[in-house]
């Protein structure tokens, strides 16, 4: 277990910035997913870590060390690369031996297949050790790719959108056998993905990154809830919040957002919000920001536009009298249906606020 | 009725049949008229005594014999092999290394890419007539490289063992950029990330030239040798211009031997002889090469 830090680290490729001084700083242990959409850094970042490329400034720490003028096979790292990168030339066995023979020519062969077989238990790769990568399916070459990268027992394990490749059912099961792996092992992992259901699920803190900088770094709970910026509320979350700018009037316990759209009623725990009461804003609502009810004088009236059954819930597109659109979720039992009344009870506690020029985060949350 | 069906349903085979011949056949009246043809010609010939392009007395195998008894073929056939293994040698090993060197697209080695091929490009006669005046002992490079050290008198192409240098040269100096060419095609097939890889795992340079590239590069690699060995072994103009085969016959190759029987001592019958024989030879080294093809095709990237 080893932490792992960057301090002003910063990269550019010519004129164009890859990454703009970061700092982050990784706890032992950690499982830290870097999310953001494809040029937004998370990738130079890991890279940077790996050592496959240099830092224009900064510096960057594995444990106590000071790696930047480290080679990456000296940074006791091991990398899952995006399209695992297996030798294709080579057997299930010799893939995994690769590390340990590239590191120390002499190392005795009764050890490396001890070593191989351990990885190959674990991982369920005995059957396949002396197949090719291309007589493998999807999953199995990223088990290979998973145990090439355990055998050496590195600190810190880079993974790049491991699962990026595997079609969507593999790879909700490829998550949980990662997380379980992560919790067997205990090493420090640093994850990269553009999916932020992925990081959201594995990671133990998540930095979100966009145009090379980092946005927001903290747990899933609080990227979702509490989004830094505008960006981070966007990119987080199944579904895209709506996005309401409109002013907080009021105050203590009580406020209205007024909206060119219609208004709505901030009832209870606004305290966040206080502060804000005659400032434009605006206001990211989740679907789950609200309950929906048929009970009038139960927050504010709205009409049903369109109704989305998933198995769990209902997604709910209300139109407030003014025009503007909100999804709610409702239970899927409640039968709702297009042109229905109903009443949007909004929950504040899970509303955020952001200033409408700069995106940057308004509610202070205690 | 029975009949009628029959012929419906096998006519649009039937016109497509007409169409792929359509596209062939121009094709294939070439090759009837320029390779199989000659080819024929060629075969009957080598069966006659053939003065000046009349068939005066039929021979036999007797063309054959001659010609594989003929000490003037078996130098020639030394000088071949010498010739073939040591270009084939320098070329792939040359090749390769440009590859690698001119493998990124920088501007810079976009240009150096069109540069190194140059010689490829170029006619082989002139090519070849470019490196005579180089080799040339009065007005050439050694000459001015070496004359102010009182060793002006080099002369390349009088000696066997630098005649045959030179050609060697010459043929390096050519096809280096085929080999180029094909090599950094299969460079450029090979995914970074494998590198990547191998870099992270703690394989140093040379173990990823050897345990990565070179065994993700053996098809390119074969198809290079293959290519290059059978334009070694025919090879004419090289020998033709650059040294006429001397000094003494030390570099005469086959090709040259073929050219010399046929077109300077006019002995056509038993230049066909040989010609068919070394045609021969071609398929056989094609061949080996296609079975050295298949055996490990399992293992391609």
């Amino acid at each position: 277990m080893t932490s792992v830090s960057f301090t002003g680290v910063r990269k550019t490729y010519g004129d164009a910035v890859a990454l703009e001084a970061l700092d982050l700083s990784i706890a032992p242990g950690e499982f830290v997913a870097l999310l953001g959409p494809s040029g937004s850094g998370k990738t130079t970042t890991l890279n940077l870590l790996a050592g496959l490329i240099d830092a224009d400034e900064g510096e960057i720490r594995i444990g106590e060390r000071v790696v930047n003028d480290v080679t990456p096979d000296r940074r006791d790292i091991a990398m899952v690369f995006q399209n695992y990168a297996l030798y294709p030339h080579l057997t299930v066995f010799e893939n995994l031996e690769f590390p340990l023979k590239a590191r120390d020519r002499r190392v005795s062969a009764a050890e490396v297949e001890q070593k191989v077989e351990k990885v190959a238990a674990t991982l369920g790769l005995a059957e396949l050790l002396h197949r090719y990568p291309k007589e493998l399916s999807g999953g199995q070459q990223q088990r290979v790719a998973l145990g090439r990268a355990m055998i050496r027992d590195p600190k810190v394990f880079l993974l790049d959108e491991p699962l990026s490749n595997l079609d969507a059912r593999l790879r909700i099961r490829m998550r949980r056998d990662i997380k379980a792996l992560h919790e067997a092992i205990g090493s420090t992992i640093v994850y990269v993905t553009h999916d932020q259901a992925e990081a959201m699920t594995l990671a133990t803190r998540i930095a979100v990154f966009s145009n090379g900088r980092l946005q927001q770094f903290a747990t899933p709970a609080e990227i979702y809830s509490r989004p830094a910026n505008l960006f981070v509320a966007e990119f987080v979350g199944e579904r895209e919040p709506v996005l309401l700018e409109g002013v907080l009037t009021g105050g203590s316990g009580r406020m209205i957002f007024e909206t060119a759209g219609g208004m709505l009623t901030l009832d209870g725990a606004v305290r966040h919000l206080d502060a804000l009461a005659g400032r434009r804003v605006v206001l990211c609502l989740r679907a789950e920001a609200f309950r929906a009810g048929r009970e009038a004088g139960e927050g504010d009236p709205a009409t049903v536009k369109l109704v989305e059954l998933s198995g769990p819930d209902a997604l709910l597109t209300c139109a407030l009298p003014g025009g503007a659109e909100i999804c709610v979720r409702a239970e899927p039992n409640a039968g709702f249906a297009r042109g229905d009344g109903v009443w949007l009870r909004a929950l504040p506690d899970r509303i955020a606020a952001f200033d409408p020029q700069s995106g940057t985060a308004l509610c202070r949350w205690e | 009725m029975h009949g009628g069906r029959v012929r419906r349903s096998r006519r649009p085979r039937g016109t497509e049949g007409r169409t792929a011949w359509a596209f062939v056949l121009p094709l294939v009246m070439v090759e009837l008229a320029l390779v199989a043809a000659p080819m024929a010609i060629g075969a009957f010939y080598s069966l006659y005594r053939v003065d000046y392009f009349e068939l005066t007395q039929f021979r036999g195998l007797g063309n054959y014999w001659t010609v594989l008894t003929s000490p003037m073929v078996r130098q020639a056939l030394g000088a071949t092999v010498v010739f073939s293994l040591a270009s084939l040698g320098f070329t792939i090993v040359f090749g390769m290394a440009l590859a690698m060197r001119l493998e990124a697209d920088t501007r810079v080695n976009v240009w150096l890419r069109a540069i190194v091929l140059i010689p490829y490009i170029i006619s082989m006669l002139v090519g070849s007539l470019l490196l005579r005046w180089i080799y040339a002992t009065d007005s050439g490079l050694p000459g001015m490289l070496l004359g102010p050290f009182g060793l002006g008198d080099t002369s390349i192409l009088a000696d066997p063992t630098l005649a045959m240098a030179a050609l060697v040269s010459n043929a390096i100096w050519r096809d280096s950029a085929f080999a180029m060419i094909v090599l950094l095609a299969g460079l450029k097939a090979i995914p970074a990330q494998l590198y990547a890889a191998a870099r992270v795992d703690g394989a140093g340079a040379w173990m990823r030239f050897t345990r990565i590239t070179l065994p993700l590069m053996r098809v390119p690699l074969l198809i290079a040798v293959v290519r290059l060995l059978i334009h070694f072994v025919n090879v004419l103009t090289f020998a033709l211009i650059l040294t006429g085969g001397g000094p003494n016959n030390a570099t005469q190759t086959m090709g040259l031997a073929m050219y010399r029987l046929g077109f300077i001592d006019f002995r056509i019958g038993e230049a066909n002889a040989l010609a068919i024989l070394v045609f021969v030879f071609n398929i056989i080294l094609i061949g080996v090469n296609l079975l050295l093809f298949r055996q490990r095709r399992g293992v391609t990237p």
